[in-house]
């Protein structure tokens, strides 16, 4: 006679099966709330002021729990179990980033053929290691381990040993690949903090070029430093950047224009709120006119503050070639500067609303072209705008290789096609070819962004109000420039200041370095003589 | 809103006080004022001149006696409360009747100039909302754009005010001497409107740096460039147009740039490009304007924060420039307006300055300083 297995044997019954999988399945649920509520307990253990929360001991099985319980998830931790004059000891780094031959001939070994430790004193004449510290606080240590050092835990010792021996892959210093100059110094930052504050402090052996280091990134922990020249730069901004670096709150810090976005006051405006560089000799020239500078760790680009609109626009080689040559080219940055946002607009007014103001004959041949388009000026111009800024975004993100055939597609093939086909007239595309160098002239490309977006409300208020919609938005523009304050110098820096007639001198002209005895006032330098001696200059 | 408490030269007040007394008087006012002066408008304007800068003296004078208090509060100490509020009343009408007014004038003329089919009311809304945004900011900031418009904008439109010496016939101006000197006096009455503005001065004396080169000096090099500017205006004007026809003329100005013709060049029709550059020259006026009075009934009724005011006195001006429409009511409000400034000056300052006097004699000590 058939029976159900079940029973012969009763507990593999399908409901008492299902029951004990639900039983099992509250276990694993509970098991899991608690490995959460242990994982925040070790977290804020880790975190607590002082780091007093999370000690070692001199039990080394309770050594291995604790940081078997902090490294825990963390694959790329590696441990390694070693033996040293009878004691066991533990060995903790992360493989790609601590130096293994380093550890395996310089610790390890060393360590392994000594008859007798019995002191960290013993240990310090043992190992020579460059870096090595001791420390009871396991969240610091392993903050270390993660930045590559090396950890060891020894039974009987209650401190750990934090060994140097940091491998950092990095880049070589190499030129400057956005702000290229040609006659000044080509070197240019890289990713790495320490590599970025030799190349500024091989520019300059000033003992008063003063170094302040903060971490920022709640989680990440990623290093800043600040550099500036004491007893040149106000006090008073120093203070304030400081305050405001210690005041950010995020959980990690990747770029410049993040550290940018977190110190800025004026998050709605399409003004860049810190000079961005990746040149050494920029910023150690900065320093020298009572600034300061922010090197973020992991990014090449550095954050040159206060910052003001005539430093957007000035580059290197306005120091490199003549001084009437230097002039000259301020003067065509700044009529670029205007004509990369208003040209468009001015065109748009012209033809729609004042073509008055056009020589007959000029007007006449404009009249013709624009006849055989079907769209309206304003639409013409913004089909353009929207075509130029998808070259630019396109050439922006490619590859290098590709970004010569996108310019022959955009530039030759449908820029004279769009033309051809009659849907734009030849005239909006030089005004639009004029623009886009004028805005490539610009040298700060957070500038030169900002004049681009601007570009969209002129033409908007040209297409409705004629050129007196383009000097309402003008005056709109000016406006806003003149109320921003950046670490509380004015955007506008000295520009038609009469307060600071002595600035104009290296203004929108240059002139000779006879002349430039004393520092710009507009940042408030202390010492306002360059040569250190008379502050009248 | 930060920075009202940073201190600004004495340059910079004379900056304010000339950028802010160079505005729409420019294009608006020569019309009538021709027909008052002839062509000896010239003398008048300089006569003007002496005239306001002593009033503007006896404001640096009264603002002196309270170094760090600004006008609405000493008013009150000094004329007590009721008369003091009405001061402060007057005091905010000095500039907002001209806000008004300007606003209304300004419009009409670019309307006129520069569009076919746009109404002035779409004109004016679009200055206003600019004008707002500019009178929301700090004094600091307010400054700085004066200082930045009279480089851009007024000294261009001067170059270009003085193309019209192509035209110049010095016949036109003759005989130098006023047939009735007595009219000519007189007229300095209107120059009011030219110079209207430098009334800013008691709100912007506590913010002033109380060392450096003397108020005073600044103020006349203010008064002195306004004087050389409009008398410019005055004798090209006239030398083009002759008194006759300017006077018999809306806008004479814009005749007179409009008859230039620059050979050789690209340009043609000046005249819009004179208003485009005319735009700026009122903005800054307008922002002090509106600026101004926003400050004093925000000060006068308590409140800290001006924005509201702003606001709240922009959109009052666009309903107040219905009736302006009507030429009679916007010469009467003219006309008012000038006597509300001009009676400022001339007598509610000058009162002050009695009051401030007399609680001295009686020992109770203004905290003064050397202007």
């Amino acid at each position: 006679m058939l029976r159900k297995l079940s029973h012969r044997f009763p507990d593999a019954a399908l409901d008492r099966t299902a029951a004990t999988h639900r039983g099992l399945a509250r276990l694993v649920e509970s098991a899991k709330e608690v490995t959460t509520q242990l994982q925040g307990i070790t977290r804020e253990l880790l975190s607590s002021p002082g780091g007093n929360g999370c000690t070692f001991s001199a039990d080394l099985n309770l050594n291995e729990q604790l940081l078997h319980s902090v490294f825990s998830g963390c694959g790329d931790v590696k441990k390694r179990h070693f033996r040293a004059a009878g004691r066991r000891g533990i060995l903790y780094f992360i493989e790609g980033m601590s130096d293994l031959e380093r550890i395996e001939t310089n610790i390890l070994r060393l360590l392994e053929a000594k008859q007798a430790i019995e002191s960290h004193q013993q240990l310090l004449e043992i190992l020579p290691a460059p870096l090595l510290e001791f420390t009871t606080d396991a969240s610091s240590a392993a903050r270390d381990v993660m930045q590559g050092s090396s950890l060891i835990v020894m039974d009987g010792f209650e401190a750990a040993a934090v060994l140097g021996t940091i491998r950092v892959a990095k880049r070589d210093i190499t030129e400057a690949r956005r702000e290229s100059a040609l006659r000044g110094p080509l070197d240019a930052f890289n990713e790495t903090l320490d590599d970025n504050v030799a190349v500024i402090r091989r520019r300059t052996s000033d003992v008063n070029a003063k170094l302040r280091y903060f971490t920022v990134g709640e989680r990440a922990k990623n290093q800043v430093a600040l550099i500036y020249i004491e007893h040149l730069i106000k006090a008073a901004i120093v203070d304030e950047v400081s305050a405001r670096l210690r005041n950010i709150s995020t959980d990690r810090l990747l770029s410049a224009g993040s550290l940018e976005e977190q110190l800025s006051e004026y998050p709605w405006s399409p003004f860049p709120y810190l000079q961005v560089t990746e040149r050494p000799d920029k910023v150690v020239s900065a320093l020298y006119d009572g600034r300061f500078a922010l090197i973020i760790d992991n990014t090449p680009w550095v954050l040159i503050g206060p910052s003001n609109f005539q430093q957007l626009l000035q580059t290197t080689d306005d120091y490199t070639v003549t001084p009437v040559v230097a002039s000259l080219i301020r003067l065509t940055r700044y009529i670029a500067a205007v004509l990369a946002v208003l040209l468009p607009g001015f065109y748009v007014a012209v033809v729609s609303f004042q073509p008055g103001v056009l020589p007959t004959s000029l007007a006449l041949t404009i009249a013709e072209l624009r006849a055989r388009a079907p769209f309206p000026a304003f639409l013409e111009a913004f089909v353009m705008e929207a075509l130029l800024e998808l070259f630019q975004e396109a050439v922006t993100r490619l590859p290098e290789k590709v970004v010569v055939a996108a310019s022959v597609v955009g530039g030759f093939v449908i820029g004279s096609t769009v033309v051809e086909a009659g849907i734009i007239n030849p005239l909006l595309v030089v005004v639009m070819a004029i623009t886009a160098i004028c805005s490539y002239i610009v040298p700060s490309y957070a500038l030169s962004l900002s004049l681009r977006w601007l570009r969209i409300p002129i033409l908007l208020l040209a297409s409705t109000f004629g050129l007196f919609g383009v000097g309402i938005g003008s005056l709109f523009v000016i406006t806003h420039m003149a109320a921003l304050e950046n670490f509380g110098e004015s955007f506008l820096g000295g520009l038609f200041d009469t307060t600071m007639l002595q600035d104009w001198k290296d203004n929108f002209v240059r002139l000779p370095a006879n002349f430039l005895r004393i520092r710009p006032k507009v940042f408030g330098a202390q010492d306002r003589s360059r040569s250190g001696g008379n502050t009248d200059g | 809103m930060a920075d009202d408490r940073l201190k600004f030269s004495p340059w910079q007040l004379a900056v304010v006080v000339a950028a802010t007394g160079t505005g729409s008087q420019i294009i608006l006012a020569p019309a009538d004022f021709i027909k008052d002066t002839g062509q000896w408008g010239w003398i008048t304007i300089c006569l003007g001149a002496a005239v306001f800068f002593f009033f503007s003296f006896l404001m640096l004078k009264l603002a002196a006696a309270f170094p760090d208090k600004p006008f609405t509060f000493y008013s009150r100490d000094l004329a007590g409360k009721y008369v003091g509020g009405f001061v402060c009343l007057w005091f905010l009408l000095v500039f907002y009747l001209q806000f008004c007014t300007i606003l209304q004038g300004f419009s009409r003329v670019v309307a006129f100039t520069m569009f076919v089919r746009t109404p002035k009311e779409a004109v004016a809304i679009l200055f206003l909302c600019l004008c707002i945004y500019g009178a929301l900011q700090s004094w600091k900031t307010i400054v700085r754009i004066q200082e930045v418009l009279i480089f851009t904008a007024l000294i261009p439109l001067f170059i270009m005010w003085m193309t019209s010496f192509l035209n110049f016939n010095h016949e036109n101006l003759l005989p130098l001497i006023p047939r009735d000197p007595v009219k000519t006096v007189k007229a300095v009455y209107s120059t009011w409107n030219f110079y209207s503005g430098y009334e800013v001065i008691l709100i912007l004396y506590p913010l002033i740096h109380r060392l450096g080169v003397s108020k005073i000096r600044t103020i006349a090099v203010a008064f002195g460039s306004m004087a050389v500017f409009f008398a410019i205006i005055m004798i090209i004007t006239v030398g083009v147009l002759t008194a006759k026809t300017a006077a018999s003329l809306s806008v004479p100005t814009l005749l007179v740039i409009k008859g230039v013709e620059i050979p050789g060049t690209f340009l043609e029709r000046l005249e819009l490009y004179l208003v485009y550059l005319w735009l700026p020259v009122v903005y800054d006026t307008m922002v002090i304007f509106l600026a101004v009075p926003a400050r004093i009934l925000a000060d006068w009724t308590g409140r800290g924060d001006y924005r509201h005011y702003v606001i709240a006195l922009a959109v009052i001006s666009l309903i107040a420039g219905v009736p302006l429409e009507y030429a009679i009511i916007a010469e009467k409000a003219g006309a008012l307006a000038t006597a509300i400034g001009v009676s400022f000056s001339a007598v509610v300052v000058p009162a002050l300055l009695i009051a401030v006097k007399l609680k001295q004699r009686k020992g109770k000590r203004c905290v003064g300083e050397p202007v």
